[in-house]
């Protein structure tokens, strides 16, 4: 771990708004967290190795570079996005975050458990999620996010039409 | 229900009550208990996955000898192996012993399997190695290979993608598949190299009867309905102009209840029609593909391969889709409402490193579990068994459209936007569950 300092309190306080975001369904300012060439990744189930998986190589289950992510949330803002219409409740809940410095940029790793529920029925995905942030103009951005999920399949969730 | 069957009024032409065909009046019906009826299900075990030849797996899955892909098909938890002397099986994965589960990792390499209760060990080609005690069996205890591990009663391939059959009596593959075998080749023929699955193979789970899936994967109809705000993404990012529009083609019945569609459509793909947003730098690249199929296949057999895009059912449960991508799915009941769905990616197995890249690219924006598309054809389908569950009136589903009063059911023909080819598969649905066709005989 690098010795230059970082704010733990702003990172985590950062980590606990995008999840905020997300849960209101404020797709629209979560986007806008990213940076002009972020990224945002669902790594394929039931590898072991899914953090340092490339998708260029391996299928991923979501691989957006910053033009799909701001399509994907334009989608699911939309009524015909059906899978989520009526919108799923979420409930993300982020825990164990980890931080260190790499040069200019903060790595973070956190595990996740979101609650989804749909049609009354309750599903959990839960996961380790790995931040790569930078501060521009004194805010923090995303500048790559990936979950790695902690399944085998997704029996019985059978998508992720939601934004881990 | 039986005046349904009454052949005399050549109205209907099928073997059980759930199919009605009122070629007068131009309709074609499944009756909704088909989706959900328990005996149903119980029947299409005994009949349909058991008469039918059944996908296993792509060659590719198993690199090298020692190769193995364990895989629950039909029902069975097989091994797929490649032994040592390249030789592929299918094998029951339960040891011959007791029954235990011998194989408990998804894929690897072994030299042998090793069952984890009494240690009985097996090689990939199924042969009892050794039993581990030294007393107690007689010298000939295995003589006659009764504590081998059981193979499926057929196994056989078609251009590396590896079928089983659990009826010994069995058709052979290549005249099961019928038409579909040429279109099967039509994918194969995209690499001189084969083709190779693709690292990152997904399984997912959902509400709703199997043949949901099956419809909806060749079932055209529905594409700028259900999925409008797939094409309004795609609109902006191939030419600003309406996507959905654009389509031409046909569907039709191949034989056996195997049927397809294929539609000219520009969305880019890279085996091989380039479209800007892939960027200049694939430009050559795809045209060397392109000129290379040219080549090795003709001109038009490459412009078909290159250029157009099918969505194919393998009866009764394959799907292989050739459109952004190569997608292989197979669905699999295991409630009346519920089923498992594995679904690959292939591509050459030569490919390019930029082109592998943009395959996955075009691939992940629309199929898959958090895809563009596919998450709403799974809300299609939960819609469905929900309202086939809990009291829709009508009771049964029409899949009449663009049927016509002369049509052969098992090699219907229509425009791609038709049914033709969900008919050709109902009418053999019919026809295995009702033993008209046993499809080479009925063995146990």
């Amino acid at each position: 771990m690098s010795a230059s300092p970082f704010d733990r309190e702003a990172v985590e306080d950062f980590l606990y708004a995008e999840a905020e975001l997300l849960d209101a369904w404020r797709l629209e300012q979560w986007q806008a967290l990213f940076t002009d060439d972020g990224r945002y990744e669902v790594a394929p189930v039931g590898m072991t190795d899914a953090e340092t998986l490339d998708p260029s190589r391996v299928l991923f289950l979501v691989a957006d570079d910053r033009t799909r992510i701001a399509q994907r949330c334009i989608r699911l803002m939309k009524k015909s996005a059906h899978a989520e219409y009526p919108r799923s409740r979420t409930r993300h809940v982020v825990a164990n975050i980890r931080i260190e410095r790499a040069q200019d940029d903060i790595l973070t790793s956190a595990n996740f458990i979101i609650y989804r529920v749909r049609r009354e029925e309750v599903m959990r995905y839960m996961g380790r999620v790995l931040h790569r942030l930078r501060s521009v103009d004194g805010a923090l951005r995303i500048v790559s996010k990936r979950a790695c999920l902690d399944l085998e399949s997704l029996k019985p969730q059978g998508t992720v039409s939601i934004i881990l | 229900m039986a005046t349904l069957l009454d052949p005399q009024a050549d109205r209907t032409e099928t073997h059980t009550p759930h199919v009605a065909v009122d070629r007068d009046r131009l309709r074609f019906r499944v009756d909704r208990r088909a989706y959900s009826d328990r005996d149903i299900f119980l029947r299409e075990r005994d009949t349909i996955f058991r008469r039918c030849w059944l996908y296993l797996g792509h060659g590719s899955e198993l690199p090298a000898p020692g190769s193995f892909v364990a895989r629950s098909v039909g029902g069975h938890d097989l091994i797929f192996t490649r032994d040592r002397g390249g030789e592929v099986h299918a094998l029951f994965n339960a040891c011959s012993h007791r029954g235990s589960t011998i194989c408990r990792e998804p894929a690897g390499k072994a030299r042998v399997f090793t069952c984890p209760y009494h240690g009985w060990v097996f090689g990939l080609d199924g042969r009892l190695k050794d039993t581990t005690a030294k007393a107690g069996y007689r010298a000939d205890f295995n003589d006659d290979r009764l504590y081998d591990l059981v193979a499926a009663p057929r196994l056989e391939s078609f251009r590396d993608f590896w079928f089983v059959n659990f009826n010994p009596a069995a058709i052979p593959l290549v005249d099961y598949l019928a038409g579909a075998g040429d279109y099967l080749a039509m994918i194969a023929d995209q690499s001189a190299a084969g083709l190779e699955v693709i690292e990152g193979s997904q399984a997912f789970s959902c509400y709703g009867n199997w043949k949901l899936l099956v419809e909806n994967s060749y079932d055209a109809y529905h594409g700028p309905s259900l999925h409008s705000s797939y094409f309004e993404f795609l609109d902006n990012r191939v030419s600003g102009t309406n996507m959905a529009a654009t389509q031409t083609g046909f569907g039709k019945g191949l034989g056996n209840g195997h049927g397809a569609f294929e539609i000219a459509l520009v969305t880019g793909r890279p085996v091989a029609q380039w479209i800007p947003a892939f960027g200049e730098d694939a430009k050559p690249k795809i045209a060397a593909v392109h000129a290379e199929l040219v080549a090795r296949l003709g001109a038009a057999r490459a412009e078909r391969v290159a250029e157009r895009q099918r969505n194919m059912i393998i009866f009764p449960n394959l799907v292989v889709n050739d459109n952004l991508a190569i997608s292989v799915r197979s669905v699999w009941p295991t409630a009346p409402d519920r089923m498992d769905v594995r679904v690959w990616a292939l591509g050459p197995a030569d490919e390019d490193a930029m082109l592998r890249r943009i395959r996955l690219d075009n691939y992940l924006t629309f199929v898959g579990p958090a895809g563009f598309a596919t998450p709403d054809d799974i809300e299609a389908f939960e819609l469905c068994q929900r309202g086939n569950d809990h009291g829709a009136p009508g009771r049964w589903s029409d899949i009449s459209k663009g049927m016509t009063r002369d049509e052969d059911l098992l090699h219907a023909e229509g425009d791609f936007m038709d049914e033709a080819q969900m008919r050709s598969w109902w009418t053999q649905w019919d026809r295995v569950m009702a033993g008209a066709d046993t499809l080479g005989g009925v063995a146990g």
